[in-house]
């Protein structure tokens, strides 16, 4: 399967640098309100200007049924990634959730990390609780 | 009579073993009587293409011919759509990850957006706190605004709606039998059985026990009665 043409060769050329699946912010101008899109662009590009397609989108606060909603074209996905494109940490974690991709190791870590520290936050709170009632 | 039919798929999809068929004759003959056919409403204006009208000279005989075409063309109309075979629940659980048990206090829902795809054959995923990997169930694959309608028509039990909304009791005892017929373990079809009750016998029954409209039901059983005795005397 061909996916690059002497078209985009030239043009990769230009650009230099390679294609990347990255989150892209998109632009509502609304403070303290992020969305991101899932998108395939050129490396060197600014994070939000001109990409090469939209794959999907990622919704980081969550609705009223408390639901992250993350959409993604995976038909897409596979063809940009057999043309070398490379995911970016936090696709690639996204991914590793939806079952897409194999799971990614940090996404384990962080959650360790958040089991130690609820731990750690039961462990004191209850030390308070006694603090108070002996007061 | 759309509302109707889509009533009486919700009550007529139970599995298809034991219990009578969609397509059986008697069931089909109950359900043609309470659809009805009014050929007002099903010949009603509808936007067309303007274009002058026709009008025709016809002798008696041709005019009857041509109501009878009509009638046909109305039960072809009229003619209700396939029962779908109750859709199964989805339980599928694609992995159990417990590594991953609080790693985020919401869960995740992942929806494949390729192009082609029908909407009920899209892979749509949701990753819980816990960990668990899982296909979404009919009810969260639905657009969330729909689902407030579709809890109205399920808490009117659409059966205890119809029977309010049939001004002539005569449908009302026809879909009884039907609602009977198909859900012969409900209590209704049990007592009724034991009674051998028919008529408006059979929806004091229903009234009294399946109904969540039982206030509204015996009132109109009541003026009919009364007005029954009334044009007897």
């Amino acid at each position: 399967m061909v996916c690059k043409s002497l078209a985009s060769f030239l043009l990769k050329t230009y650009h230099g640098g390679h294609i990347v699946i990255r989150l892209a912010m998109a632009g509502h101008k609304q403070p303290n309100r992020p969305f991101y899109r899932i998108v395939a662009a050129y490396n060197k590009r600014a994070r939000d200007s001109k990409y090469i397609e939209q794959l999907g989108s990622y919704d980081p606060l969550p609705n009223i049924y408390n639901e992250k909603l993350v959409s993604f074209n995976s038909d897409r996905i596979k063809y940009w990634m057999g043309c070398g494109a490379h995911p970016t940490k936090p696709v690639a974690k996204l991914l590793g959730l939806a079952g897409f991709f194999p799971l990614h190791p940090m996404t384990v870590t962080e959650a360790e990390r958040r089991r130690g520290l609820a731990e750690l936050a039961e462990g004191a709170a209850p030390e308070e609780v006694d603090k108070q009632q002996e007061l | 009579a759309h509302h109707d039919s889509e009533a009486c798929r919700a009550v007529c999809s139970p599995d298809a073993h034991v219990k009578p068929q969609f397509m059986d004759a008697e069931v089909q003959d109950i359900l043609t009587r309470i659809t009805g056919l009014d050929l007002e409403k099903v010949f009603r204006p509808i936007k067309q293409e303007l274009k002058p009208p026709t009008y025709k000279l016809m002798t008696d005989a041709q005019l009857k011919e041509v109501t009878q075409s009509a009638r046909e063309q109305a039960q072809r109309l009229l003619k209700m759509p396939p029962v779908l075979p109750e859709r199964k629940p989805i339980n599928d659980v694609l992995s159990e990850d417990k590594i991953l048990e609080g790693m985020d206090t919401a869960k995740y829902v992942f929806t494949d957006i390729t192009f082609n795809i029908p909407h009920r054959e899209r892979f749509i995923v949701i990753r819980e706190p816990t960990g668990t990997l899982r296909k979404a169930s009919w009810e969260e694959r639905q657009d969330p605004n729909t689902s407030g309608k579709y809890d109205l028509l399920r808490s009117t039990r659409p059966i205890g709606g119809l029977v309010w909304y049939l001004k002539d009791l005569c449908d009302a005892v026809s879909l009884v039998g039907l609602f009977n017929k198909v859900h012969p373990h409900s209590e209704t079809a049990q007592e009724a059985s034991s009674q051998q009750a028919s008529g408006l016998d059979l929806l004091k029954i229903y009234a009294k026990r399946e109904s969540q409209r039982a206030g509204y039901v015996e009132l109109a059983l009541q003026a009919y009665e009364q007005t029954s005795a009334e044009s007897s005397v």
